[in-house]
C-alpha cells in the first residue's frame, strides 16, 4: 500500500467514527507525515469549504423545475438512419455485418484467391486449420487436396499473367507433395492399403495436368515428386493386411467334416486335387504335418507369426504370379528416385 | 393524538426516474427539487460563478431529461446525474476560457465575474481563493469526495477514470489544496 491507499483507508475509518489519531497510529511511518497533511486539508475542506457551498446553495432560491418540450418523435426514415439506432442494435448490425464479411470472405473469396492476394492468407490459413486437426489418413487426402487446388492457382495464374504467383503456387505444390509423402509413411499398412486407389488416381490426374501444361518452367522437381509419392503409394501391398477370416457355422461345420474325412482316409482326396494345385500337392498326413508357409506372391503379404516383424510382403511389381489386379495408380515411371523416407517427426506439421 | 411530525419518507430516486421516464413530470420536478441545490453548490464550487452555476444547474437537468429514455434504473442516479453535471460544467469552463482568452482576466476579477465576494459569509473569501488555485480535475475531485460525499468508485465512474488513479489524485488535489492554505496563512 502506498500512501494514497493510506489516505483513502484513513478517510474511511474516520467515515466510519474512528478518532482521527487513532486512524493515523496504523498508517506507516514513512508515510505519516504525507497522509496528516492530505488529511488537513480534507477537514478544511469538510469543515469550512463544503459548509460554506451548502450555505450559499441554502440561500438560493431555484428557479422552477426546466421543461423541456417532448422531443418530436423522428419519422422513420431518421429512425433506420445508424446513428438514430439504439447502442445496442448498432452492435449488433455491426456484428452482423462483420460476421457477413467474414463468411462471404471465407465462402467465395478466398477460395478464388491467388497467391499474393489479399484474401490468399485466409484461404491458408483455413488449410492449415484444417491439416493441424487431421488425422494422419486424413492428411494425405488433404495434401492431395491442396496441391491440386495449388496446381489449379498455378494455372489460373499463369492465364492471368502472374509469374510470381505461379511460381509460388508450384513451391507449395511440391511443398503439398512431400507432407503428404512424409505423412504416408507413418501409415498403418491397413490405411496405405485404404488410400492407396486414391492417391494413384489423384497423381495420375495431377501427373496428366502437368504433362499436358506447356510453360517454359522447370517442372521436372515437381514431377519426380509425383513420380515418388506414386511409386511410393504404388509400392503398398494389396493383401495387407489379410483379412481376419471370420468362421460361419456352415464353414465350421464343413471344415469339421473335411477334417472327419482326411482322418478317415490318410491320402488326399482325389476330387480336390483336380480343382486347386495347392490341393495336390501331396500330404503326407493331414492333421499332423505342419503346413509350409507359402512364398508371398507379389502384391501379397503372409503372416509368419504374430506381430509386425513376422510378416514378408513382396510389391506388386516385383515377383511374379501376381493374382491380384494392377494397383490403381499410375505406373511407376523409371524416374530418379527422390523417395525422402520415412520422416522422424511423424508427419507433424505446418503443410 | 398529536399528528406525527416527521415528514413523509421521500420515494427512491429510481421509482422517481421511473415515473420521470413514463412522462411523469411531477417525478422529474420532485428529482428536480431534490438535487437542484446540490447541483448548485457542486457548480458554484467548480465555476466559481453563482450566475453560471444557475445556468449550468439548468442545463444539466436539460440534459437529464433528453437522456432520462436511456437511463436504467439501478440505483447509482446521483452517479449518473453528477456525470452528467461534471459533463456540463466541463463544456461551460472550456466556452468560458475561450471567452476569457478575448477578455483580460484582471477585467473579468474586478468585475466580479468570477469569483464574487460575498458579503453574507465571512469564510466565502477564504474558500474562494483556496479553490480558484486548484487544477480543474483536483476541484472535481474533492467537491465530488468532501462535498457530495461519493466513494472513489463512484468518482472514478464519473470523471472516466480507474479508482486507483482518482485515489493518486484525491491525495495530490489534498496535497495542494494544504500548500495553498499554508501559503494563505502565511500571507
Amino acid at each position: 500500500m502506498n500512501e494514497h491507499d493510506w489516505l483513502e483507508q484513513v478517510l474511511a475509518q474516520m467515515e466510519r467514527g474512528v478518532p482521527q489519531q487513532e486512524a493515523l497510529a496504523q498508517v506507516p511511518e514513512a508515510y505519516r507525515a504525507a497522509v496528516a497533511e492530505a488529511l488537513d486539508a480534507a477537514r478544511w475542506f469538510q469543515t469550512t469549504a463544503a459548509p460554506a457551498l451548502q450555505r450559499r446553495a441554502q440561500g438560493w432560491n431555484p428557479p422552477p423545475a426546466p421543461r423541456p418540450q417532448p422531443v418530436p418523435r423522428p419519422g422513420w426514415r431518421a429512425r433506420l438512419r445508424p446513428w438514430a439506432l439504439t447502442p445496442r442494435l448498432a452492435w449488433a448490425l455491426t456484428a452482423l455485418v462483420v460476421a457477413l464479411t467474414l463468411t462471404w470472405t471465407t465462402a467465395y473469396a478466398a477460395p478464388q484467391a491467388l497467391p499474393g492476394q489479399w484474401a490468399y492468407p485466409i484461404k491458408r490459413a483455413w488449410e492449415t486449420a484444417r491439416w493441424a486437426v487431421a488425422s494422419p489418413e486424413a492428411r494425405v487426402r488433404l495434401a492431395l487436396e491442396m496441391a491440386a487446388a495449388r496446381l489449379d492457382e498455378a494455372q489460373r495464374a499463369w492465364e492471368q499473367g502472374l509469374q510470381d504467383a505461379t511460381r509460388q503456387a508450384l513451391r507449395l505444390y511440391q511443398q503439398h507433395l512431400t507432407d503428404g509423402l512424409r505423412v504416408w509413411h507413418t501409415l498403418p499398412p491397413s490405411a496405405q492399403q485404404r488410400l492407396r486407389a486414391l492417391v494413384g488416381e489423384q497423381l495420375a490426374a495431377q501427373q496428366a495436368r502437368l504433362q499436358a501444361w506447356q510453360v517454359p518452367l522447370d517442372l521436372q522437381p515437381l514431377r519426380a515428386q509425383q513420380r515418388a509419392f506414386a511409386q511410393a503409394a504404388a509400392a503398398t501391398p494389396t493383401g495387407w493386411p489379410r483379412p481376419t477370416p471370420t468362421p460361419s457355422p456352415w464353414a465350421t461345420a464343413s471344415a469339421t467334416a473335411a477334417r472327419v474325412t482326411a482322418s478317415a482316409s490318410p491320402t488326399a482326396t482325389s476330387a480336390t486335387a483336380t480343382t486347386t494345385p495347392a490341393a495336390s500337392t501331396p500330404t503326407p498326413t493331414a492333421t499332423q504335418a505342419p503346413t509350409p508357409t507359402p512364398e508371398p506372391t507379389a502384391g501379397e503379404c503372409v503372416s509368419r507369426g504374430r506381430g509386425r516383424g513376422q510378416n514378408q510382403c513382396v510389391p506388386p511389381d516385383q515377383g511374379g504370379g501376381n493374382d491380384h489386379p494392377p494397383p490403381a495408380g499410375p505406373p511407376p515411371d523409371p524416374g530418379p528416385p527422390s523417395n525422402p523416407g520415412p520422416p522422424s517427426k511423424g508427419g507433424r506439421g505446418r503443410p | 393524538m398529536t399528528p406525527s411530525a416527521t415528514p413523509p419518507p421521500q420515494p427512491p430516486d429510481d421509482d422517481l426516474v421511473r415515473a420521470a421516464q413514463r412522462g411523469d413530470v411531477a417525478a422529474f420536478q420532485a428529482l428536480y427539487t431534490r438535487y437542484a441545490r446540490r447541483l448548485y453548490a457542486f457548480h458554484l464550487g467548480y465555476t466559481g460563478d453563482p450566475q453560471l452555476a444557475e445556468e449550468l444547474v439548468n442545463d444539466t437537468f436539460v440534459r437529464v431529461w433528453r437522456a432520462l429514455p436511456r437511463y436504467q434504473p439501478r440505483g447509482n442516479f446521483r452517479a449518473w446525474l453528477f456525470r452528467i453535471a461534471r459533463n456540463v460544467a466541463t463544456d461551460a469552463h472550456r466556452r468560458r476560457q475561450r471567452r476569457v482568452e478575448e477578455v483580460p482576466l484582471d477585467d473579468l476579477e474586478r468585475d466580479g465575474a468570477v469569483w464574487p465576494a460575498d458579503d453574507h459569509d465571512p469564510r466565502w473569501p477564504e474558500v474562494e481563493a483556496a479553490l480558484r488555485t486548484l487544477s480543474d480535475d483536483h476541484r472535481l475531485v474533492l467537491l465530488l469526495r468532501f462535498l457530495e460525499g461519493l466513494s472513489t468508485t463512484e468518482i472514478a465512474t464519473i470523471m472516466g477514470r480507474s479508482p486507483e488513479a482518482v485515489r493518486v489524485l484525491q491525495f495530490r488535489a489534498l496535497r495542494a489544496l494544504r500548500r495553498r492554505l499554508d501559503e494563505m496563512n502565511a500571507a
